[in-house]
């Protein structure tokens, strides 16, 4: 009895010493973020566009960027990532396309972002004439955040119970009747969850971009024209040689922290929302 | 539509006894396994017939093929026949999804549906087409007023199945189950993950649909057997032992292995 509550309390001092690490790093990051930024950050950081090579003015053309190019890689990561999540988590068993489609996602999130750079430069900026864009990096962008939506959506479609499944199918349901009226909405939770994980995945990413979306001073104009983003913005500032763009890249970077950290947020109440009705 | 052709061969076919569901040769094997051995019954229209017998005897398998959800399994082989009203549910021209909404089905664990009370129960109704809401409104009611629910849900409809407790959940499967308007109902040992409060409740409910519905259940529990059944049907190692009406299985068993299952020296 005395050794089972020795381990019990061992475990748990386990337990809080690492989230103790865990949220201390989080603090300490914000904190210090937020110490070296703020001097920089008014309110014409988020509505002006840059002046004097970054060095006056605001990021806005790096915000808007960072929340097209997100967005947009997104729309085309989720379009074609749910539903091959789903087709895999279905079909896994009998089918060699998903099993290749799985084991590709797998392959495809262990390759380092910068390596989608490259490659997003060949094929997107290169071989499909896009010109360095804000389409050529979104699409990039979109590959690197595939295998995240994949993944997480297969996981959660896997986690669906059977019964449910057998529940509607005892009714007369049809196999797609049961996956587009039941599977989806008990999965619907983790969808959405894979979705803005893979959105705040993206919007951290400079590798990627670096050779595809460009940098550029403006909001981009069109799909074609190059935009700017927040971690490049952090990146080029923190390079100049000038304390006061060292302050500004401080301000950039607590800005993109509080966009991602509200992402998450919203990911939170959202998941709430959502599995009101879950079966657990 | 049938074909001339395919309808002689149901008439063919056709049952050489009477009952709402007539099983002839009966063989499911799962792989090499075979798990159902030759069974031949007639299932009486509109009574309660209790399937019991010992952990493992096949007794869900045989509540699965009557409406071919025993398909669904991986390497689950069906030979043999089961009658429906006189037409075989397994003849190639026959639709599982038309057999699943005539013979509906409750299972042993609640498995409400990731939605609300009122979408739970207009589910099957929407699958087979109807999609007007005061249809739909009032076939939810009836469906929850037959199950012994609605007096406790009517004012919470757009409320998510899963607040209910797992006896009101438990009902709403049931009423879940008649809003397709089936002819039979199956039911995999519906009290066993109630409480005695709960199954009381089911229990009285199952007597209540037998006028209008045939219902079958698989029971461990040889007095819910005694308190419901009308007829009864007791399997072993997957063979068909002993059929007949509960008063005469109950009180004058003819074969020794249900002798043996009735005092208890097995379960």
């Amino acid at each position: 009895m005395r050794r089972a509550m020795m381990e019990e309390l061992l475990i748990r001092l386990l337990m809080a010493i690492a989230t103790v690490v865990v949220l201390g790093f989080l603090l300490v990051i914000l904190v210090d973020i937020a110490r070296r930024g703020v001097s920089a950050l008014s309110l014409s950081m988020l509505i002006e566009l840059p002046r004097n090579a970054g060095r006056e003015g605001g990021l806005l053309n790096a915000i808007v960027g960072s929340l097209y190019i997100s967005s947009l890689a997104t729309l085309f990561s989720a379009s074609i990532g749910v539903p091959a999540g789903l087709y895999i988590a279905e079909f896994e068993g009998k089918s060699r396309i998903a099993r290749a489609a799985s084991f590709a996602a797998e392959v495809l999130s262990g390759i380092p972002s910068i390596v989608f750079g490259v490659y997003g430069f060949i094929i997107f900026v290169i071989m499909l004439n896009m010109g360095v864009s804000l389409l050529a990096g979104a699409l990039t962008l979109a590959c690197l955040e595939l295998p995240i939506i994949i993944k997480v959506t297969e996981e959660t479609v896997k986690l669906v119970p059977s019964h449910i499944k057998e529940a509607a199918l005892s009714l007369g349901a049809t196999r797609w009747e049961v996956l587009s009226k039941v599977t989806i909405r008990q999965a619907v939770p983790g969808i959405a969850t894979a979705v803005l994980l893979a959105f705040a995945r993206g919007a951290g990413e400079a590798a990627p971009l670096m050779f595809t979306s460009g940098y550029s001073n403006f909001t981009p104009s069109s799909l074609l024209s190059p935009a700017a983003n927040l971690p490049l913005a952090v990146y080029y500032l923190i390079m100049m040689p000038f304390p006061e763009a060292h302050m500004r890249a401080y301000a950039a970077a607590f800005i993109l922290t509080i966009m991602v950290l509200s992402m998450n947020w919203c990911s939170r109440m959202l998941f709430k929302r959502w599995s009101r009705y879950v079966v657990k | 539509m049938l074909s001339s052709k395919s309808l002689k061969n149901l008439q063919h076919s056709r049952p050489s006894v009477q009952g709402k569901i007539v099983v002839e040769n009966l063989n499911v094997y799962f792989g090499k396994h075979h798990v159902l051995k030759n069974l031949s019954i007639a299932i009486p229209d509109r009574q309660v017939t209790a399937i019991i017998g010992p952990s493992g005897c096949g007794k869900t398998t045989f509540l699965r093929s009557l409406n071919r959800m025993i398909e669904l399994v991986d390497g689950a082989k069906v030979t043999g026949k089961v009658f429906l009203d006189g037409f075989n549910i397994y003849s190639p021209k026959v639709d599982s999804s038309d057999i699943r909404r005539r013979v509906g089905m409750v299972f042993q664990k609640p498995n409400p549906l990731p939605m609300s009370i009122y979408d739970n129960v207009a589910f099957g109704p929407r699958i087979h087409g109807i999609r007007n809401k005061k249809v739909l409104d009032k076939l939810v009611e009836e469906s929850l007023k037959a199950a012994g629910l609605w007096d406790e849900v009517k004012n919470r409809l757009k409320d998510p199945a899963v607040s209910l407790s797992g006896g009101q959940q438990q009902r709403l499967c049931i009423a879940r189950a008649l809003a397709v308007n089936p002819e039979v109902l199956l039911m995999d040992e519906p009290t066993a993950s109630l409480d005695p409060i709960s199954s009381a409740k089911i229990e009285s409910l199952i007597r209540e649909l037998k006028r209008k519905y045939t219902i079958i259940v698989v029971t461990h529990n040889l007095q819910q057997a005694m308190r419901i059944a009308d007829y009864v049907v007791f399997l072993f190692m997957g063979e068909l032992i002993e059929h007949g009406a509960a008063d005469e299985i109950f009180t004058s068993p003819r074969n020794t292995k249900t002798i043996e299952y009735l005092r208890g020296a097995f379960s």
